[in-house]
């Protein structure tokens, strides 16, 4: 005897993924969406929901050639094409492919009894049917189903929704507004989130004093995907998550970068490996951004594109700055091998910054990037999330094959606990960089000089000595420090207050 | 019929329309329900027009059908949607005009 076994539904299986286009968000869920099944995303008010559910839809169109039809409860169709139209995504070009349906419900209308959905499924799907669509919106759901009235009902027509979806082989991505606890009103998103077969949390939520935008996959059968917080920013080309990108990791080259100081250099045999992530820690007036300077100089003199990051300055300060200790940027800039860009401190939240930093990586191809200072990103009560940021960052910039150099202050949490020069101090920024080089003032004969060791220098036979940091019109080079040299007092004090 | 004096001005003629989804539960109650109103308080000063979105799903899309069954007085003006199966009697003849009407 044999034993056959056939499919007991026709539906497709949930593991086929419809990927959203949402940069950093399909890789939480191995691939994208499950295709032909129901996400639900919820949020409060201003969180996202819209255009998260817009740009899967455009990528779809776009990037995927997969039509879809977006049915807004909430907005007016032209009012989403305005919006689209600010993030760059010409609808027009994409005319054929992506509907609006106006489905925002007539304020002058009596209630004559029971309804359903019925009229707008079928008016969706024979529209469907035409264009060949494959993903669906319901933006806002909320407002329709408030219509309904009758909690009942309103189980009723999600599941009659859901299961249509399925039928007619569509994907849906729902939106539903999340219960803002006021009385009288009905917490849909109870019965919502057991129906879906998908469900993504957003949030805008306050981290320290800055609103920090997050997204939770919650639920996804089927699926293993990654479950906690990710942080995601709105910039000006749309919604991008910042996640790991742990599978496109390039492997590591042994190729050599210089890191514009010659004795520098030769301390690290030959200078930073390409790829890899350079901290350079001190307190102020040590010179880090010179140090900075000249290693974005050199990549910019060898032609490779290259970005200056600058928190604390603007950018034509930074030129300025620099030109003054010999570090000559402006024909750089001038000629767009190099970008300087100013990423002012209180603008933005964390997220913000480093989304548009990665963005700007990508746009220019950027091979070579300075980040000063990296500890800018910290503070306001921020520090444990700018962390996971600046792992996140680095994590992204080595995928790319791209050598970053961060400045630190020294007592910043990013560091971690303790001082630079302690080796034991293996926490934040400073053990994740793959070269660690240290900055201090030393005291030398009655005189404060600056000095300079390395740290760590992973896979590299590095110098162990202390070199003086000589700053002329000329940049930075390295002397011989000759003994006895100490600490300097007020440095030390520093030092211990540093400690946790 | 009109015999009393008070009756002299007809009411006006009365246009609707009403979009079903085929025969499925509600729209099948609102077709009975409206054909009870015609042999009762709205008599025959009507025409009406019913729309399958089964058989015409583009013209649900065009006119704004987003629920199901969904009546519109077209005429007089203004226009008027009523949602539902319009078994809630009362309120579909005062919609329609009907104002005195008391069951």
């Amino acid at each position: 005897m044999t034993v056959t076994s056939a499919p007991l539904r026709s539906t497709p299986r949930l593991n086929e993924r419809m990927p959203t286009g949402i940069e950093g968000f399909d890789a939480l869920l191995a691939g994208g969406l499950p295709r032909n099944h129901t996400t639900l995303l919820v949020g409060g008010p201003g969180c996202g929901k819209t255009l998260f559910a817009l740009q899967s839809l455009v990528m779809g169109a776009r990037e995927h050639a997969e039509p879809g039809i977006f049915v807004a409860f909430e907005e007016s169709a032209k009012n989403l094409m305005d919006n689209a139209a600010t993030l760059g995504w010409d609808l027009g070009k994409l005319k054929k492919s992506l509907y609006f349906l106006d489905a925002r419900l007539p304020h002058a209308h009596v209630r004559g009894g029971e309804f359903d959905l019925l009229g707008l499924l079928t008016a969706v799907g024979a529209k469907a049917k035409a264009m060949g669509a494959t993903r669906v919106v319901f933006d806002g759901i909320d407002r329709l189903l408030s219509l309904l009235a009758d909690p009942l009902a309103e189980r009723r027509e999600m599941g009659r929704l859901s299961d249509w979806l399925s039928d007619q082989g569509l994907t849906g991505i729902i939106t539903c507004k999340t219960h803002d606890g006021s009385v009288g009103t009905l917490d849909r998103t109870a019965y919502l989130q057991s129906l879906a077969d998908c469900v993504v949390t957003l949030q805008n939520k306050l981290v320290g004093s800055r609103p920090v935008r997050l997204l939770r996959i919650t639920k996804c059968r089927g699926q293993a995907h990654v479950s906690g917080e990710v942080p995601f920013a709105i910039t000006h080309t749309g919604v991008k998550v910042i996640s790991f990108h742990p599978e496109k990791r390039e492997r590591a080259t042994s190729q050599r970068v210089s890191s514009g100081v010659p004795a520098l250099d030769a301390m690290l045999s030959g200078g930073h490996y390409r790829g890899s992530s350079v901290l350079v820690s001190g307190s102020p007036g040590t010179a880090k951004s010179t140090v900075a300077g000249m290693f974005i100089e050199a990549a910019a003199r060898r032609r490779e594109p290259s970005m200056y990051v600058a928190f604390d300055e603007g950018a034509g300060q930074v030129v300025r700055n620099l030109a003054a200790v010999g570090v000559r940027l402006a024909p750089y800039v001038k000629s767009g091998v190099l970008q300087v860009v100013s990423e002012r401190k209180l603008e933005k939240n964390p997220v913000e910054h480093v989304a548009q930093i990665i963005e700007l990586i990508e746009t220019h191809d950027v091979q070579c990037l300075v980040l000063d200072p990296i500890s800018a990103l910290a503070g306001s009560g921020v520090d444990a999330m700018a962390e996971e940021l600046v792992v996140r960052l680095l994590d992204f910039a080595s995928s790319r094959g791209v050598t970053v150099l961060c400045t630190c202050t020294r007592g910043s949490s990013l560091l971690g606990s303790g001082d630079g020069l302690m080796e034991e101090s293996a926490a934040g920024v400073s053990s994740i960089a793959d070269t660690w080089i240290h900055l201090t003032h030393v005291v030398q004969q009655g005189e404060r000089r600056r000095a300079l060791t390395i740290v760590k220098a992973r896979g590299i036979g590095h110098s162990n000595q202390v070199r003086e940091l000589l700053l002329s019109r000329r940049g930075v080079a390295l002397g011989e420090l000759t003994e006895p040299f100490e600490p300097v007092p007020e440095v030390a004090v520093s030092m211990r207050r540093g400690r946790r | 019929m009109k015999s009393t004096p008070k009756d002299t001005v007809d009411p006006p003629m009365l246009k609707l329309r009403l979009y079903v989804a085929g025969s499925s539960p509600n729209s099948a109650m609102a077709v009975a329900n409206l054909k009870k109103l015609r042999q009762g308080p709205l008599g025959e000063r009507l025409e009406l027009q019913v729309v399958d979105v089964f058989k015409e799903p583009e013209r649900a899309l065009t006119e704004g059908v987003l629920v199901t069954p969904m009546l519109v007085k077209l005429d007089p003006l203004p226009e008027c949607r009523i949602l539902g199966n319009l078994s809630n009697t009362e309120a579909v003849l005062r919609a329609l005009g009907f104002w005195e009407y008391s069951p």
